[in-house]
């Protein structure tokens, strides 16, 4: 009996993973459920050309803005530079974050929280050693700012843009006045949608759609 | 033993022996027990970091995020106020602790299987990873094995041997079991493997390059001494991508036995330490790492045993450290099994994971995260000044030329379409190869590369567009006898403006030097 049992553990499990990779082969129900998280082995997903990071801040009826990140009692950094937030690619609970900054600190009373998202490329990143040795230029760092999101202080967001990079992907492709002339001409402009929920772990670099009339 | 696998194959046909074979063999599970050892530990790291913010990621009283909600589905998991939560979080840090002790084993591997992915689960932004799945496979297999069997308190306090024997030198005979839960974790790893190789086709850029040549340099993990110097060198990348992909694919199908097993094993070790000074990885190779102690049969663990017997005869240290610990086991009273002692040691354990979690919490308490019982009130937020709020809500729309730009290299050599060396003096006549390597994304560019002389005159130029999607460009030169030995430019602009310049001197021609000579970097 025991055995049996094992036996139909054994298939049972190595049925579930076969349903996983499946699922990850054919790009099929792998957001279908928070299971298939535990069955679907698609780490290693993609990487783009430019690092970011998240800032919250939020505006106070002074019209003064207050720094939420790090937060007054210390970020939690998972790994080892990054805080929570920047690991939120999709701003989905960054609102959320942030009013918990908001719940537990004294200021004055605040209109709206905004979500700033910084950006640079990732050829400064490298150590300045390394970048003597490679590069015959001086290492003249940029950041990029947008506003990836407005969230009420209850942590209700109002609205939400895409990412930095995201927009440069679409400027690229709108890069094309054949194609923005054609986008007038039909009325049918082309809009970047962001990706869904689902896409969680989607490769930054393309996580967007072109689709006419896109909602 | 062998009578076991004599009646297996007498009682069945060929396909049901090799399935009874390959997961109803009995073994003594030393590499379960050494997982269950090893694995709270590594699990232990991550843990104990997220403790003192467990009110904060974990709780109602701060921002959880959970994994479902990604998914979908709204209050998927119940969500406790902070006190419970941090009670039932250091629960899950004591049973870490008991469970790879082995006492009470298979309670506190239960209390890990529920508690440590419904807390990963709470936190997706930042505690939810494919180690945690893979960490939460093999804890199940560890419950549905017999996770105390040895090597534990539980066994200890058994009283199933006189002292802890060294693999092979058992007084009594040490317990078996069926090797089904062991193989589960084999076939997970290996499947895990297969399935990343599938990640892989589906991800063009990994085979180019690109991809990883971005990941060495993208710092969200830990520090990456290797990648640092290896982002410079993106054929590396591609050499090892595909080496990585026919090592996934051979280990599913080689792993099982002969020498390839050692092959598949030994690359495994390298590829898990090379993510360590590459990549930057810590726990997902030291949980792989941990897991890949279930390729160890009792055999295995028998001959590594004979070996460390052999060493220790031959040195009196190591055989008086030896001698010490089977005298502490032996000196040991060791309690006999009753159902009254067992009784008592479930209460003793019931009050020690509850006096744990208490503990917890008072010092939670204590520490005050937020600062709710600090003197001065709560915390206040810092303002922040004009000048860097006028710089965040600058909503960049344009990206600067020069980070369109990676790299901008010169030499001889393409490989992969990649420039193997850079050079900076030429002979006359040689061929000097410029690469322009571009960052995604960037629109249909027209790009130059011009040669200018050491006073910065502009002797020539050579453009073309390069489409959006592509990512390198090569310019060609090879400078004849009209150029005069000395310093020159080659300078890399793009709509315009100058991104980067890369000096080099010309020599005088040498005898052959027509054809691009192998000059190493």
């Amino acid at each position: 009996m025991k055995k049996w049992l094992a036996t139909a553990f054994i298939c049972c499990y190595l049925g579930t993973l076969t349903v996983g990779f499946l699922a990850h082969t054919f790009t099929f129900g792998v957001g279908s459920h928070p299971a298939m998280y535990f069955i679907v082995w698609d780490m290693f997903c993609g990487w783009s050309a430019h690092s970011s990071e998240m800032h919250l801040i939020a505006e106070g009826e002074s019209g003064d803005f207050y720094r939420l990140t790090p937060a007054p009692w210390g970020d939690f950094v998972p790994f080892a530079t990054g805080s929570r937030q920047d690991y939120d690619a999709h701003n989905m609970f960054t609102g959320k974050i942030a009013a918990n900054i908001l719940r537990h600190t004294s200021h004055e009373e605040m209109l709206r929280i905004l979500v700033v998202e910084k950006s640079w490329p990732k050829k400064f990143n490298v150590p300045d050693n390394v970048w003597a040795q490679n590069y015959a230029e001086p290492k003249d760092v940029h950041f990029y700012y947008r506003v990836r999101a407005e969230v009420t202080p209850d942590g209700t967001t109002t609205g939400v843009r895409n990412s930095w990079l995201e927009s440069q992907v679409a400027r690229v492709m709108t890069d094309n006045p054949r194609l923005r002339q054609d986008a007038r001409s039909n009325d049918s402009p082309y809009i970047v949608t962001r990706p869904t929920p689902n896409q969680g772990n989607s490769s930054p670099a393309l996580p967007f759609k072109l689709s006419p009339n896109a909602q | 033993m062998k009578n076991e696998y004599a009646r297996l194959r007498n009682e069945s046909p060929s396909l049901a022996r090799s399935w009874d074979r390959f997961f109803f063999a009995q073994e003594v599970p030393y590499g379960l027990a050494m997982i269950r050892i090893i694995l709270p530990l590594v699990m232990m790291y991550d843990v104990a970091r997220r403790w003192p913010y467990a009110r904060e990621l974990f709780s109602t009283d701060g921002a959880t995020a959970p994994l479902a909600q990604t998914f979908g589905y709204l209050n998927y998991l119940p969500e406790f106020s902070g006190t419970i939560a941090v009670a039932l979080y250091t629960a899950l840090v004591f049973s870490l602790i008991t469970m790879s002790l082995g006492w009470f084993t298979r309670t506190s591997t239960m209390i890990v299987l529920v508690l440590y992915p419904y807390f990963c689960m709470l936190d997706w932004i930042s505690s939810t990873t494919k180690y945690v799945v893979v960490a939460t496979h093999v804890i199940l297999m560890l419950c549905l094995a017999r996770p105390g069997a040895i090597w534990s308190v539980d066994a200890w306090l058994k009283g199933r041997r006189e002292r802890s024997p060294w693999p092979g030198e058992a007084r009594h005979k040490l317990p078996t079991a069926a090797v089904w839960p062991q193989r589960l974790i084999q076939l997970l790893i290996a499947s895990t493997y297969f399935a990343a190789m599938i990640t892989k086709l589906h991800t063009p850029a990994f085979f180019s390059g690109e991809q990883m040549q971005y990941w060495l340099m993208t710092y969200i993990y830990y520090d990456q001494p290797l990648g640092d110097y290896l982002s410079q060198y993106p054929l590396v990348s591609i050499i090892a991508a595909y080496a990585t992909l026919i090592w996934e694919v051979l280990f599913l199908a080689c792993v099982w036995r002969g020498r390839l097993r050692g092959w598949m094993l030994g690359i495994g070790v390298l590829f898990h330490l090379g993510t360590v000074f590459m990549l930057g990885l810590v726990v997902f190779p030291a949980i792989m790492l941990t897991i890949y102690l279930s390729f160890l049969n009792q055999y295995d663990v028998q001959r590594i045993a004979a070996t460390w017997r052999r060493w220790k005869r031959h040195s009196p240290l190591l055989e008086r450290i030896s001698t010490r610990i089977s005298e502490w086991g032996q000196g040991a009273a060791l309690p006999r099994a009753s159902t009254g002692r067992r009784v008592t040691s479930a209460v003793t354990f019931l009050i020690a994971i509850g006096l744990f979690s208490v503990s917890g919490v008072a010092l939670e308490y204590k520490l005050d995260h937020y600062g709710v019982r600090h003197p001065d009130g709560l915390y206040t937020l810092e303002r922040i000044p004009e000048d860097e709020v006028r710089n965040m809500l600058s909503n960049d729309t344009s990206m600067r030329e020069q980070d369109k730009f990676l790299s901008f290299r010169i030499g001889d050599w393409i490989v992969a379409d990649h420039l193997l060396n850079q050079r900076d003096t030429f002979h006359i006549g040689e061929l000097i190869l410029a690469q322009a390597a571009l960052n995604p994304p960037h629109e249909d560019l027209w790009v130059e590369v011009n040669l200018h002389d050491s006073e910065g005159k502009k002797l020539s130029h050579v453009g073309q567009i390069v489409p959006r999607e592509d990512l390198r460009v090569f310019f060609n030169y090879r400078l004849d006898e009209s150029f005069e030995p000395g310093d020159y430019e080659l300078v890399l602009k793009s709509s315009g403006q100058e991104i980067s310049r890369r000096k080099f001197r010309l020599l005088p021609s040498e005898e052959g030097s027509q054809l691009p000579a192998p000059v190493a970097n």
